[in-house]
């Protein structure tokens, strides 16, 4: 009787059995992502019909908001024509650099804050202190100090990226459950094989989502030095197309910006995916 | 699903290391509480469990026996007294005592194989005779098919299985269980408790079980430790003198009933069952 009795519960597997008809599935499937594709769309046209109705009954000025068909132009001119190619390597170069100098320094701080308690007690205070100051306010004497290269840029950028991710590895590594704790001690694993098999893990599900929005602070510090000045750049070219009233051009420059934080945000999201269970849970 | 006992080889990879005992010898537990006395988690307490003995402590919250299996099991320091595990005097958690817990406690980011093998893995013992007593004891649990698949992905009573055969597959010479079953629907939980007991035959074992269940413990053990609370101590041990090789229609037998009722009436008689248990 025992070998009756032994499995109950397997015959509710957890994971659904394939539908029946296969190509019935097939074509729901197919059926649900249109369904979401043309959702999707609704927002974009309907703001892209009410900017071309606005702009060509001439509401309100060219200056302030240029006609879509405008800024294609410009998209057209200046970016499909290669113009812009160096700025648009720089922003990006500058955002990256930015998010991994923010996401190494980030880990490596939190997990010191985490581990060292004589540390954090002297620095967190000023940590928190120094994330709440405007890092972009300091962006000018930056850029006065250090020139019109990457470096005031990544430094910015990193500055902005890395809190999100401190704040994560030290609640990650900190964020451990009682029964898995006792688990990892009763086998005897060394304080090392606990941070490999457990906590880093567990702390790994913090930092990914941190990661979104360190690449969006990223952005946001690269374009703004960018601003204040540099050699090449999606802002200086948002700075100085601004006061030529090339207001086409910078509309051109925010949609790029658009794309690429949702490239870099897709980037995130990817890597996320591709990365083992072991190095990202899901 | 589950291989039948009888067929199952006996001159397996899942021979058991050399059995265990479990000596308790005025064993207390005191926990300071800051401008407070001290609070008397459990009182001086002497229990020996025999090499390959199924004991269970039972009570209500507060009786100490989650505490006494976690002194046992060297996660909690003893405050006066002793415990030996077989010629070794407890003072840290050690690989050949196998711990099972109340939640399942299985990695979300390893796969079930994975869970399994982490503590050989961590101790550096991994090595074809573990894997293959893993297997065989996966196989057992009507599991074999699922080592691949990641803990979420299985059932409660799935994910409980796992986490025994992961304790079994270090292959401890004493098993402590803290409540192992308890978070568990009615039905897994006795289908585990037969499971239980054929793997306990399969690969002898001296188990410790903590339960608040008392016709659990009645159900599964050799003797039962009758527990209860303020201060918490062991009140009475009882012996279950129903025949081994059970199965669910010792459930309904008199005799079952009958020990259930005396358990009952030792916790009565201590006040245990007075209301906040």
């Amino acid at each position: 009787m025992t070998t009756v009795l032994s499995t109950p519960d397997l015959d509710q597997e957890p994971t659904p059995a394939a539908p029946p008809r296969e190509e019935h599935a097939g074509a729901d499937r197919l059926r649900r992502v249109v369904r979401t594709i043309g959702l999707r769309l609704v927002v974009p046209v309907v703001v892209l019909a009410l900017w071309w109705w606005v702009t060509s009954r001439e509401l309100v000025s060219a200056l302030i908001v240029p006609p879509p068909s405008a800024v294609w132009q410009a998209l057209q001119d200046y970016l499909f024509a290669g113009l812009w190619n160096d700025d648009l390597v720089a922003t990006v170069r500058g955002t990256l650099l930015s998010v991994v100098a923010g996401l190494a320094l980030g880990v490596a701080i939190g997990a010191v804050l985490a581990y060292v308690a004589s540390v954090k007690t002297a620095t967190y205070p000023y940590v928190l202190a120094f994330q709440a100051f405007p890092k972009i306010a300091v962006a000018p004497l930056f850029v006065v100090w250090l020139g019109y290269g990457d470096t005031p840029k990544v430094i910015i950028g990193a500055s902005i990226a890395f809190f999100p991710v401190v704040s994560a590895t030290m609640a990650g590594l900190v964020d451990v459950d009682a029964d898995e704790h006792g688990l990892m001690r009763s086998i005897g694993a060394s304080r090392l094989q606990e941070l490999r098999h457990l906590r880093l893990p567990r702390a790994m599900s913090y930092i990914f989502p941190s990661l979104d929005v360190a690449v969006v602070g990223a952005l946001l510090g690269v374009i703004t030095v960018e601003i204040v000045g540099t050699e090449f750049g999606l802002g200086r070219v948002i700075a100085e197309r601004s006061s030529y009233g090339d207001s086409a051009s910078v509309y051109a420059v925010l949609v790029i910006l658009a794309a690429l934080g949702a490239v870099l945000h897709t980037a995130v999201t990817i890597t996320r995916r591709v990365l083992p269970r072991s190095i990202s849970p899901r | 699903m589950t291989t039948p006992l009888a067929e199952h080889p006996t001159s397996s990879s899942l021979a058991a290391r050399t059995l265990e005992s479990i000596e308790i010898a005025g064993a207390s537990k005191t926990y300071p509480i800051a401008g407070a006395p001290p609070l008397r988690a459990l009182i001086e307490t002497d229990l020996d469990v025999r090499a390959g003995e199924f004991v269970s402590l039972v009570g209500p919250s507060g009786c100490g026996k989650t505490t006494l299996l976690k002194m046992i099991a060297g996660l909690e320091a003893i405050t006066q007294g002793s415990i030996r595990v077989g010629e070794r005097q407890v003072t840290r958690p050690v690989p050949s005592v196998g711990l099972v817990f109340q939640r399942p406690a299985l990695l979300k980011w390893y796969t079930v194989w994975e869970n399994i093998l982490l503590p050989a893995k961590v101790n550096k013992s991994l090595n074809r005779a573990v894997t293959e007593r893993a297997a065989e004891l996966l196989d057992f649990v009507g599991l074999g098919q699922f080592r691949d698949r990641y803990p979420a992905e299985l059932s409660g009573g799935m994910q409980q299985r796992v986490s025994i055969v992961r304790a079994l597959a270090a292959e401890p010479s004493v098993l402590l269980m803290d409540e192992p079953f308890s978070a568990l629907d009615e039905f897994t939980r006795e289908s585990l408790h037969d499971e239980l007991l054929r793997l306990w035959q399969l690969t002898p074992k001296t188990v410790v079980f903590v339960t608040h269940n008392i016709s659990e413990a009645v159900y599964l053990s050799d003797r039962v430790a009758v527990m209860a609370p303020r201060p918490g101590r062991i009140q009475q041990v009882v012996d279950i003198t129903l025949p081994r090789a059970r199965d669910a229609a010792v459930r309904s037998t008199p005799a079952f009933f009958e020990h259930i009722n005396t358990i009952r009436a030792e916790f009565t008689q201590s006040g245990a069952l007075g209301g906040d248990a």
